[in-house]
């Protein structure tokens, strides 16, 4: 089906006598005289005259285009500006099933999570909360929040798409964690940085240094 | 490790990675870290040297140093001793104990591989948090360049002849012992997954100083740290402290300390009962000991909403040989036992019109002691909130302090009228301060404001705060009028810098006061 659709859409694309080949797009891993390797782990055979670049790092964005016999005959990095119009990869002949390319930008992007954290009747007026976070190896005054009222506190942090951050409460020092209900040492909060904005709500039970 | 080896074991026909590697130590062109996602990217002639032997070259390596996973791409060549073995790409997940590989065999379908095996970010436009070309990875616990580059943003790097970036996941190793800082940058020596050591950078009273701290972890059931500084000059401090789940919700912290001419130590046993929290805590200062037990209980709604946390404690102070209270008293006092009641009281967060928000706590104790003294404490605050738009919004708080402490018909005893003036830093009299018998009141009035330009990278906070105390004058209290305004900026990502200005208005015998604060974090 994928075989035909591809046929198909080259067939629209043909002018006169000559074809224009078609290109795709997808993730560079590796590339060898006869194989070239995408993000994901699916495997092309490449032309013996392969017009390819060799200067693509793993996980890059990469336009390739097949011949008669799905094998790629150029290979090139992709360039947002100049190659918007490179066909999605769902047209691929059925050669190869591909991991879908991520958008050019997937891995830089920076997604936002706001935290609003309640804190316990007994803390301090004037102290200030912090966020400590695993990438400062939990410096305890890493981000200072922001006061809304009494006992709650907020701040915004970005991360990386799909990637993941553990935190927790602090006063300032280490002296002053968080501690659960029980008083006992908490394991760290964790953020999941998905693909858009989020919002979360949180309480803090207890700090070390007031029971 | 028996699983991993028997799962490489198909892999390695010539013993690829051996299960016990622990280190690898990583060679190439260029070699960066990624601090916020804990990546290491290398390129280019990437040699991968694992401490069991065996080596893997690539043209490209992607390691995920928390997850224990690691790809090599491009002209895969792993080596042990005289065996080697070639690939196109490999896909080392050492968590999961899985390996994937391609090879160049011309093939046009996909492999059968584990799920997300080859799935990896670029992250070359990506700014890193480190830069270098030869890496010591210790698996799962760290990775040290030598030398570093540290990227700043405005296009130049700043170097480092060595650094460690300790990237477990355990927030214990933040426990800090060297105590009386207003500096301190640690630097680290050695990590594995459950110990590090590092120097630390300090200033202690104005002055430059060198620290040393070892932290052991044990996931989040317990630590040791020790600290030793100042390395060098006198007065060096030994401080150790750990913390220990025993079982359940039962818990022990120790600390010790052992200075120039004194030795402290103390004990708390904490425990978490069905309706509170019951602690046994005790200290040892240079042969003085004193001992509480206490109970706090979690917090009970009350009616409206209000949030009641009762505590009560009894305890002794001991000091052979020596007067507990004051010379005043015509008794001595070797041993004296003491106990405490006391109450927390906080409002439910009252909405108001205009978006504003209004919280009061109140809290009370008394503590009486075995002789006709009496200790009483009252706190009262209410703090208002107002949002004045998304970036800006408004804290006013007040709070009221109150202590009381009685002696009966000794009061006097213990709170002499003074048969001179009391004099002030700057030499005024201080007349008023004859009229305290031993009730001390405390007034303040606060007005924050906060601005956040930009909640990822910008948050500024101005602070005016006046207090109106009894006894107060100059350099005894709180200062009379204080401004602050602090900025916590974050140019870059995996940087950041606080910068504010304080002025304390009639305080320590001066009319004007400035201080400076200035951090960097990470």
């Amino acid at each position: 089906m994928n075989r035909a659709i591809g046929a198909l859409l080259a067939a629209t694309l043909m002018l006169g006598a000559e074809p224009i080949p078609v290109t795709y797009r997808a993730d560079f891993l590796a590339l060898a005289p006869t194989t070239l390797a995408l993000r994901g782990g699916t495997t092309l055979r490449v032309a013996s005259a392969c017009a390819c670049a060799h200067d693509l790092r793993p996980g890059e964005n990469a336009l390739f285009s097949l011949d008669e016999n799905d094998a790629v005959v150029t290979l090139r990095r992709f360039v947002p500006a100049t190659d918007g119009s490179a066909r999605a990869l769902g047209d691929l002949p059925a050669a190869a099933a591909i991991t879908v390319a991520r958008a050019a930008n997937a891995d830089t992007r920076l997604v936002k999570v706001t935290i609003t954290v309640e804190v316990p009747s007994q803390t301090p007026q004037t102290d200030d909360v912090y966020l400590s976070t695993d990438r400062s190896s939990y410096t305890p005054n890493e981000r200072r929040m922001t006061r809304i009222d009494e006992r709650r506190w907020t701040i915004a942090i970005e991360g990386a798409a799909g990637t993941t951050t553990h935190y927790q409460y602090t006063r300032g020092t280490f002296g002053t964690l968080e501690r659960d209900r029980a008083n006992t040492v908490r394991p760290a909060r964790t953020i999941v940085f998905g693909t858009t904005p989020a919002a979360m709500r949180e309480t803090v039970e207890r700090w070390a240094d007031i029971l | 490790m028996r699983r991993l080896a028997l799962v490489l074991a198909y892999f390695a026909v010539c013993g690829a990675v051996a299960d016990a590697a622990q280190s690898i130590a990583v060679n190439a062109h260029d070699v960066a870290f990624f601090a916020d996602r804990f990546a290491l990217t290398a390129h280019g002639n990437v040699r991968a040297r694992m401490d069991d032997g065996s080596t893997i070259f690539a043209d490209d390596l992607y390691a995920e140093l928390r997850n224990d996973r690691y790809v090599f791409a491009g002209h895969v060549r792993v080596v042990r001793g005289p065996a080697e073995q070639t690939a196109l790409a490999l896909d080392l997940d050492l968590k999961n104990h899985t390996v994937a590989r391609l090879d160049d065999l011309g093939r046009a379908e996909p492999a059968r591989l584990p799920s997300g095996a080859f799935d990896i970010p670029y992250l070359a436009k990506y700014r890193a948090y480190m830069l270098g070309s030869h890496a010591d990875i210790v698996r799962r616990a760290s990775v040290r360049f030598t030398p570093a580059r540290f990227p700043t943003g405005a296009g130049i790097t700043a170097p480092s002849p060595s650094y460690l970036y300790t990237f477990v996941a355990n927030p214990n190793f933040a426990v800090n012992v060297l105590g009386g800082s207003t500096f301190d940058q640690p630097y680290g020596l050695v990590s594995t997954e459950n110990d590090l050591l590092a120097g630390h950078l300090l200033v202690q009273n104005r002055t430059l100083a060198l620290g040393l701290q070892n932290t052991l972890v044990d996931g989040d059931r317990g630590y040791v740290a020790a600290a030793l500084s100042p390395l060098l000059g006198p007065n060096r401090l030994l401080n150790v402290t750990a913390y220990r789940r025993l079982f359940g919700t039962t818990t022990q912290t120790i600390g010790i300390a052992r200075g120039n001419g004194f030795t402290t130590a103390s004990y708390q046993l904490s425990s978490g009962l069905r309706a509170g929290i019951a602690t046994l805590s005790g200290s040892l200062f240079n042969g003085s000991d004193s001992a509480t037990l206490g109970f706090t209980t979690y917090d009970i709604v009350l009616p409206l909403g209000v949030r009641a946390r009762p505590r009560a404690d009894i305890g002794f102070d001991k000091t052979p040989g020596s007067l507990i209270a004051t010379t005043a008293d015509t008794t001595n006092y070797p041993l004296l036992f003491r106990h405490s009641a006391g109450l927390n009281l906080g409002s439910p967060l009252l909405r108001l019109p205009s978006r504003a928000s209004l919280g009061v706590t109140v809290d009370a104790s008394r503590r009486w002691y075995a002789y006709p003294h009496q200790l009483d404490t009252v706190n009262a605050s209410a703090t208002l909130g107002k949002r004045i738009s998304p970036s800006v919004n408004v804290i006013a708080r007040t709070n009221f302090t109150f202590v009381t402490d009685r002696y009966g018909n000794a009061q006097r005893r213990f709170y002499p009228v003074p048969l001179t003036p009391t004099l002030t830093p700057d030499g005024i009299p201080y007349v008023g301060y004859a009229a305290f018998t031993g009730a001390s009141s405390g007034r303040g009035y606060g007005l924050d404001l906060n601005v956040v330009p930009n909640a990822a990278t910008a948050s500024i906070k101005a602070t005016y705060d006046h207090a109106v105390d009894f006894p107060q004058f100059a350099g005894y209290g709180r200062p009379r009028d204080a401004i602050s305004v602090v900025a916590d900026l974050r140019p870059a990502s995996g940087f950041g810098v606080r910068v504010g200005r304080g002025y304390l208005f009639h305080w320590g015998g001066q009319n004007l006061t400035q201080q400076w604060i200035f951090q960097i974090t990470q």
